[in-house]
């Protein structure tokens, strides 16, 4: 069909008839003013405020841990201080403190001074306080790059399922499904015990047990079809839309479709998973971690240090509670930002995650 | 030594409690308290309870209440935890053809907890059966036996000749290979349990096989409980060896985590908990409840094996470096303080014989580890030639193992060597590190006595025939393999069966050449916790396998 409209009539009025009829139903100055509206109306929303700033505070200080451990901490937060003293109160205090009769030893506490041990020792001696810092910079690194990750294979497998059916949809569906009918976290421990054992190795690419990417990756790919498949269902009905049925008739192709007219109306979903996408990845990252397959030494992230602690809870249960706050705190902002991001977007839309 | 105190303590209690008059306490003292239920907990069960398999601690502990060998380790504290007494036997083996053989007699009129009596064709079955039902020790421990290498080739086809049995005079006789020191303490372990003669040559799993202990086992749930009751059939024929037991019924949980086991034993639900107490725990209950407290030293050692054929611990200056460098008093910190652990330098553990203090990584070298020498540990790292070499610590996940691979790294970061850790279950990193094919360079690990010989630290750990490339049963984990050792630690094991004092002088010697050698960090050596309830008397620490909970009282 296009071309035989493509005889008839020239290139530009082509593009132009075209233009017109798949255009959205709002002129750009009103597709403009859509963002607009949606970003003043999450800006109205204090909750969501709070949101933005607890997570912009959440960052600021995770970026600038090497200065707080080297100009504030005066030490290396990677490092065992086992024999190590802190001045606490005029008097040098030794960081790991023994019992009188040699049971058990205890490490100093927080001295809730701006300085070493702020928030106490762990059982290595080293200083929970810049450990927390150092660890939410690979807590915050973990989740969105694993976000990015997820969202990207979702869209790529949910636009390609939802708009070419047939065989495609079936194949990826299959694929979601058997993907989906693993537990999320068997799935994921599943898969940390292989790769974080061995590394990959496929031809010259070497990834070592330790590196952060293994981490991003399986966290990343374990919850594609979560997003996969509400995007497959968006674009499939999308694609029986009438300015997307006007398109095909127009004899526009599969790409500027898909740029066009498919992309647009998913972003706004894909905006709203991002928040809600990143919490769930942060918990996952720190259960992973907890149990020891998730980000590996040398390097801490905020389930590190809540492992450290676990044989700390009844001397110096702040060791676990403090990564546990800043766990719960991030996570509860995104959440919100999530929440205020869908009101804002897609009044309509109601997004669940199983 | 704190039986006397305990019991003092419980007399003097029960002189109030019930006005017992002084001859009664006095019986009493004699007799101990018979009755009762002991309560014990753990947070799992052990596995099979099939004695030749079982290769536990946490049920080698109980298996000899319900097992007996021709010999066992008298069930007693102290040093005479490691004497080997005979058991089924009526007296200890006459030992001829210079070593080479072995004959017992067996006792008359006993009974398995089934009403079967014990024949010799019984002993032999049972001898027969360890090879056919895979025992782990089968290959390193009882191929000795004439015909034993022919056992552990093909199981199957197993006759072990080695092993001649004679019901008319009720003897059995063993003829060795060659001689072998230790053959008695391989006897006197759960693995040299005799069974009927009709028990299946397979893995009994969690059925109960009839024995001759004092007690048997009615329940075995292992995701639940254990319930031991007393054999009918049993008459108590060496007190020593198998005495008759002072609870009437042993219960043994298993599921709660180690937090809650400590809090069950604080309120007297349990009367003793297997697991160690959690180290955030420990201050607490030491402060409030020294009593209930038992700390016994352990023959056992931690140590941080070092891959001597493998870059770059292949290379002595490097290993020096990293002996110089530890500080074991951080480590003893991370195991819960000085009460539990004290630092040590050389392979063998104090008490066991032939131990002599010797300490040369340390500042000012003698007999005790003071501090880490770093300047002398700096100068064998330049020597080496090894800086910004990598290194993997391979530790178990959990702590304290993990913590103190974490802590290696530290030092082995400070020594200029670029190095991580990496932590495996810690089901699979014994075997993990053992094989070859796996290239550790250095882990963290633990051993413990199998029996008190010290050829099953320094033959055991570092003997050239200990060695098996590419196998997950490779106990010398350093792959360490010195010929002029390993000629001196044969002949002391020799020499140990008829002159074992100047068998002890040699095993000093060898104590020191391997430690100088630095195959392996040695770190410290940990002490024993138990935790138990108020109404628990008369505990027994054996070192041969710790808590006795037959000879436990309850009130």
């Amino acid at each position: 069909m296009a071309s035989e409209i493509g005889a008839a009539i020239s290139d530009q009025d082509y593009a132009r008839v075209l233009d017109a009829w798949t255009a959205p139903e709002l002129p750009a100055s009103a597709a403009q003013g859509y963002w607009h509206a949606a970003l003043a109306k999450v800006r109205r929303n204090r909750a969501a405020m709070v949101a933005v700033v607890a997570l912009f505070l959440f960052l600021t200080s995770c970026v600038m841990a090497p200065l707080y451990a080297h100009l504030v901490a005066h030490i290396n937060p990677f490092k065992s201080n086992l024999d190590g003293t802190v001045l606490i109160g005029g008097k040098q205090v030794p960081v790991m403190q023994s019992a009188s009769n040699g049971l058990g030893v205890t490490p100093v506490g927080p001295t809730w001074r701006f300085g070493p041990y702020m928030l106490g020792a762990d059982g290595q001696g080293r200083d929970v306080a810049a450990r927390l810092l150092y660890g939410g910079r690979v807590s915050l690194l973990v989740g969105a790059a694993s976000t990015v990750i997820c969202l990207s294979f979702a869209v790529l497998l949910g636009i390609a399922a939802g708009f070419y059916g047939g065989i495609i949809n079936r194949v990826i569906s299959v694929m979601l499904d058997i993907l989906w009918a693993f537990p999320i976290y068997l799935l994921a421990i599943s898969l940390s015990i292989i790769l974080i054992n061995s590394g990959i190795r496929i031809g010259p690419l070497v990834v070592h047990s330790d590196d952060l990417i293994l981490p991003i990756a399986i966290i990343g790919i374990i919850y594609v079809p979560y997003v996969a498949r509400p995007i497959r269902a968006q674009v499939m009905t999308l694609r029986r839309s009438d300015f997307v049925m006007a398109s095909i008739c127009l004899g526009a192709s599969d790409l500027r479709i898909l740029r066009r007219e498919i992309l647009p109306n998913v972003a706004s979903t894909l905006i709203v998973f991002t928040p809600i996408m990143m919490a769930l990845n942060i918990i996952t990252e720190a259960s992973l971690s907890f149990l020891g397959i998730g980000v590996q030494p040398p390097s801490a992230s905020w389930g590190t240090i809540i492992r450290d602690g676990e044989h700390l809870l009844y001397t110096r249960p702040l060791v676990s509670i403090a990564p546990g706050l800043a766990i719960v705190i991030t996570v509860v902002a995104l959440n919100i930002l999530g929440d205020a991001l869908r009101d804002a977007l897609d009044p309509r839309a109601k997004l669940t995650l199983h | 030594m704190k039986t006397p105190k305990i019991a003092s303590i419980a007399l003097a209690a029960m002189s109030v409690v019930g006005g017992l008059s002084a001859p009664a306490i006095a019986q009493a003292a004699v007799k101990g308290h018979y009755g009762g239920t002991l309560r014990m907990v753990a947070s799992a069960a052990a596995g099979t309870l099939d004695p030749q398999i079982n290769y536990t601690l946490r049920f080698w502990q109980i298996l000899p209440m319900f097992y007996d060998g021709l010999v066992g380790f008298e069930k007693a504290g102290g040093k005479a935890a490691f004497k080997i007494v005979p058991d089924l036997a009526t007296s200890m083996p006459k030992i001829t053809n210079s070593g080479k053989t072995y004959i017992f007699t067996l006792r008359k009129d006993i009974k398995f907890s089934n009403g079967q009596p014990v024949t010799v064709q019984a002993v032999r079955h049972s001898f027969v059966r360890l090879f056919k039902v895979l025992n782990p020790n089968v290959g390193t421990w009882y191929d000795v036996i004439a015909g034993g290498r022919h056992c552990v080739k093909s199981p199957s086809t197993c006759t072990l000749p080695g092993v001649a049995i004679d019901p008319k005079t009720n003897t059995v006789t063993f003829h060795l290979r060659h001689p072998d020191a230790e053959f008695l303490d391989q006897l006197a372990v759960p693995f040299g349990s005799i069974l009927p003669a009709n028990t299946p040559d397979k893995d009994m799993g969690t059925v109960y096989i009839p024995g001759t202990g004092a007690y048997m086992v009615k329940k075995y749930e292992p995701s639940t409980e254990m319930v031991m009751v007393r054999n009918p059939y049993f008459r108590q024929w060496s007190k020593l060896a198998q005495p008759k037991g002072y609870p009437n019924k042993i219960v043994y949980r298993f599921g709660l985590t180690p937090n809650a086991q400590v809090t069950a034993v604080e309120n007297n639900q349990y009367d003793w908990m297997y697991n160690p107490i959690p180290l955030d725990r420990l201050q607490q209950i030491a402060a409030q409840y020294k009593s209930r407290l038992e700390i016994h030293p352990l023959l056992a050692f931690w140590y941080a094996p070092m891959n001597t054929r493998m870059k770059p611990f292949n290379n002595l200056d490097a290993r020096l470096a990293v002996s110089y460098a530890i500080n074991r008093a951080d480590l003893v910190k991370l195991f819960g303080g000085p009460a539990l652990a004290t630092p040590t330098c050389q392979i063998l553990p104090p008490g066991m014989a032939g131990y002599k203090p010797y300490c040369l990584f340390t500042k000012n070298p003698g007999t005790k580890w003071t501090a880490p020498d770093m300047a002398k540990a700096m100068m064998y790292m330049k020597k080496s030639g090894m800086a910004g070499q990598k290194v993997t610590i391979i530790t178990q996940n959990a702590d304290p193992n993990h913590a103190v691979g974490i802590y290696l790294q530290s030092v082995l970061d400070k020594l200029g060597f670029n190095a991580k850790v990496k932590g495996i279950s810690s089901n699979l990193q014994f075997t993990y590190i053992q094989n070859s094919n796996n290239h550790v360079q250095i882990s963290v690990t633990v051993w413990y006595q199998d029996y008190p010989a010290p050829s099953d630290f320094l033959k055991v750990l570092f003997g050239c025939t200990s060695f098996h490339p590419g196998s997950d049963n490779s106990i010398n984990i350093s792959a360490f393999c010195n010929d002029k050792i390993q000629k001196q630690m044969d002949a002391a094991e020799i020499l140990s069966i008829k002159h074992p004092k100047q068998a002890d002088k040699m095993w000093t010697k060898i104590d020191q050449q391997i430690t100088d050698l630095a195959p392996a960090a040695p770190l410290f050596n940990p002490k024993h916790v138990d935790f138990v309830s108020a109404r628990l008397h008369h505990f027994v620490f054996s070192g041969q396998t710790y808590f006795v909970p037959d000879l436990a009282w309850v009130h």
